[in-house]
């Protein structure tokens, strides 16, 4: 496929990264732009057959990091929580719902950089070795980062079942 | 089937998330099978990543992405490209439609008007062909006076204008004239060299966007080039090659965006 055209093909995915990454829909608009913008600049150096994906979210990572660097504060992650609040309240079983928010607040709660792997190896379908390049990280450390941000959510997703339990002590 | 003794953390994770071989895999069923614990967990990771998709797939979506950065990707199709002018300028995208109809803008700066741009160029050169052929008075202030010229049309326009020089072009000032620009103040200033060649700079008030970039027009040897900073947007127009004007483009926004930092 032709480069452009395969990038064109990966923008919602990497949209929807952008937005559960920063949690931020202006932030995450703007961090999308300047990938392509990067992206476009540097499209020869993109090998066909390889992840368009992979390589935009590397682009994108880089930039990121860059604007956290330079950034003397980071932008308020609130704005995309309310939308998410009520997307999660369209219809539906109530404690289904309400075990969707919650794990959205988890999420939330989560260090960036675990967010980062969690969401590329569970939303964006990465493999490990695909993360790892993404992030600049070894293999190792995708795998402890995945391993405690997962625990972080099972553990908070059970306290949350489990309400009465701790209302007794 | 033999269970193995001892299973690392990471061996569930991989299983989640299909990293594991046939060997692995048939391993760590064997093992999920007689740990109930490690098996909620699983369970509870597999839950995870549903409710990932749940929550952000609606994103996935290319309604989501801003029409701006479709339009990056536009202006980037290679056959928009002039060949051999491709670094014109760091940042600067330059673009070549064959004519008014192959015209093929995506709006000043990714701004909200998609054809802004394009009837903005248009009335640009239309001013030229009609100023530049008037031979009695193709301008109401003579460049004599350049001061007054200047702060004529910068109290006229709300923003402080500047005449490029072209002398080292071989053009010189004639002089400008105030023009109505779709019910807006415009100004157009006119040069011209030893060979009576004429050229106008055509000025108004930015039309939103921040972003340089140069495009061009052609049309019956007729051409075009507009750009903006944001502040103003600016066309050059003459009756010559693309090349030669291009050069002249280039001196202009050179000499503006010197003296205005």
């Amino acid at each position: 496929m032709d480069k452009r055209a395969a990038l064109t093909d990966a923008l919602a995915d990497v949209m929807r990264y952008a937005r559960a990454l920063t949690r931020n829909g202006d932030t995450a608009e703007d961090l999308l732009h300047d990938c392509v913008e990067r992206a476009l600049s540097r499209l020869h150096q993109f090998e066909a057959g390889t992840n368009m994906r992979a390589w935009l979210f590397t682009i994108l990572h880089n930039i990121h990091r860059q604007n956290l660097r330079t950034q003397s504060r980071r932008p308020a992650p609130a704005s995309l929580t309310d939308e998410l609040a009520a997307r999660i309240g369209q219809p539906g079983d109530q404690d289904d719902r309400l075990a969707l928010r919650d794990f959205d607040r988890a999420l939330a709660e989560l260090a960036e950089e675990q967010r980062a792997v969690i969401l590329l190896i569970g939303l964006e379908d990465l493999s490990y070795a695909e993360t790892a390049e993404v992030l600049d990280i070894p293999v190792g450390t995708v795998m402890s980062r995945l391993s405690r941000a997962r625990e972080k959510l099972r553990l908070s997703m059970d306290g949350n079942l489990k309400p009465s339990l701790r209302s007794v002590k | 089937m033999t269970s193995p003794d001892t299973l690392s953390e990471s061996d569930l994770h991989a299983y989640v998330d299909g990293e594991l071989d046939d060997g692995g895999l048939i391993e760590v069923e064997a093992w999920l099978a007689g740990h109930p614990n490690d098996a909620a967990k699983v369970h509870a990771y597999q839950l995870q990543k549903r409710q990932m998709h749940r929550l952000y797939d609606q994103d996935a979506d290319d309604a989501r992405v801003p029409e701006r950065t479709f339009a990056l990707i536009d202006a980037d199709r290679p056959s928009a490209w002039l060949p051999g002018w491709r670094r014109m300028a760091a940042g600067i995208v330059l673009l070549l439609a064959g004519g008014l109809g192959g015209w093929f803008g995506s709006g000043l700066g990714g701004g909200d008007a998609p054809s802004a741009g394009n009837q903005f160029v248009q009335r640009a050169l239309g001013a030229h062909v009609v100023y530049a052929h008037d031979e009695n008075r193709p301008v109401e202030v003579s460049g004599g006076d350049e001061t007054r010229l200047l702060s004529w049309l910068s109290g006229r326009l709300g923003h402080k204008l500047m005449i490029p020089n072209l002398k080292g072009a071989g053009f010189k000032l004639m002089g400008g004239r105030l023009v109505a620009d779709k019910g807006d103040p415009a100004a157009l200033f006119m040069f011209e060299d030893g060979k009576a060649r004429r050229v106008s700079l055509y000025v108004r008030p930015g039309m939103g966007g921040g972003n340089t970039k140069f495009r061009v027009i052609a049309e019956h040897g007729m051409v075009a080039f507009y750009w903006t900073n944001g502040q103003l947007t600016y066309a050059l127009s003459g009756e010559m090659a693309q090349g030669d004007l291009l050069s002249l483009v280039q001196m202009v926004h050179d000499d503006l965006t010197s003296r205005s930092s």
